[in-house]
């Protein structure tokens, strides 16, 4: 095959000079398609690059964030127990001033005493009316 | 070129020193052969620069990964029948054409292309190339056109050469035939 003459076939034209630019054009596009390459190549690692510092900035912002609501839980968590410490004082101050000053007479008990004499008077007044209005029927009755 | 010189070539192309010269004499040498193999598929000079292009590059990239178990030559025969083939498949498929319309685009395309003057019994070969089936046209062309042996097909297309034989007496008997019907002539 190597020393084979390879004529074109009849009618098939090729431009003039056609094989000897053939090389030159060659290099050229190899040439392009490299530096094509390259800036792609480059794109992508800026890209790798953005989002990775986004990347970084997203877990630096999240671990703000993490450390704020840790505070933040911390605060709380003091604050209940301040709560429960205050709470704790005044339930034994009251106690305290129970046991010094005894039980105020307002208490539920003389509310519960005052409310069942009010019903007995309440009882008794409509007692009286009742009465009275059965005088005032047995009248009514001796006039007709 | 003898076999000493394309494995002097195969030698300095496998050497990051030596790589650049040694492909520019690559390209010189084979660059008019795997031309007219080229033509021969995909027929107009603008495809076929390409697709020669491509094979080129093609041979550059993968040369440290040929493995010398066949000829260069045969190599780079078969790297541009592939990247021919792959070019009018893609081409088809962008231009969403049937086979039919693509062959009839494919001729349309040859008659205006400038560098293209044959008569029309040059077309009306090309056109009945055309419908041969994909395998039975490749080795229609290297034997026709090229003048290849049944060996060297063979080792290119790596199809054993009872097959070709076959192939080609099948493609030979199309041809005839449609080359002798009057309504392919007069279309």
């Amino acid at each position: 095959m190597e020393d084979r003459d390879y004529t074109k076939p009849e009618g098939f034209e090729i431009p003039k000079d056609y094989f000897s630019n053939f090389s030159k054009q060659l290099h050229q596009r190899i040439y392009n398609d490299a530096k094509e390459s390259k800036i792609l190549e480059k794109t992508a690692f800026s890209q790798i690059d953005l989002h990775t510092k986004e990347a970084t900035k997203d877990i630096k912002q999240s671990s703000k964030q993490k450390a704020i609501s840790e505070k933040a839980l911390e605060k709380l968590d003091i604050a209940q127990k301040y709560t429960s410490y205050i709470s704790s004082i005044a339930a034994a101050l009251i106690m305290g001033y129970f046991y010094l000053f005894g039980i105020p007479k307002t208490s539920n008990k003389n509310i519960l005493a005052e409310n069942s004499q009010e019903k007995i008077i309440q009882e008794e007044i409509l007692i009286t009316l009742l009465e009275e209005e059965d005088v005032l029927k047995i009248d009514t009755d001796n006039l007709l | 070129m003898n076999l000493p010189s394309e494995q002097q070539l195969i030698k300095k192309l496998l050497d990051p020193n030596t790589i650049d010269k040694a492909f520019t004499e690559l390209v010189e040498t084979y660059q008019e052969r795997l031309y007219w193999h080229i033509r021969k598929i995909v027929l107009t000079h603008d495809d076929t620069d390409d697709v020669l292009q491509n094979t080129f590059i093609k041979v550059f990239k993968h040369i440290s990964k040929f493995n010398q178990k066949s000829k260069l030559h045969t190599w780079m025969y078969r790297i541009a029948y592939n990247e021919s083939i792959d070019f009018l498949r893609q081409k088809q498929n962008n231009l969403k054409l049937e086979q039919q319309e693509f062959q009839e685009y494919l001729i349309e395309n040859l008659r205006q292309d400038n560098y293209f003057d044959g008569d029309e019994i040059t077309i009306k070969l090309q056109e009945a190339i055309l419908k041969l089936p994909e395998k039975q046209a490749i080795v229609f062309q290297m034997k026709y056109f090229d003048k290849l042996k049944f060996s060297e097909i063979s080792q290119i297309l790596e199809i054993s050469e009872g097959g070709l034989k076959a192939s080609y007496h099948h493609a030979v008997k199309k041809i005839r035939h449609l080359l002798q019907t009057p309504e392919f002539i007069t279309l």
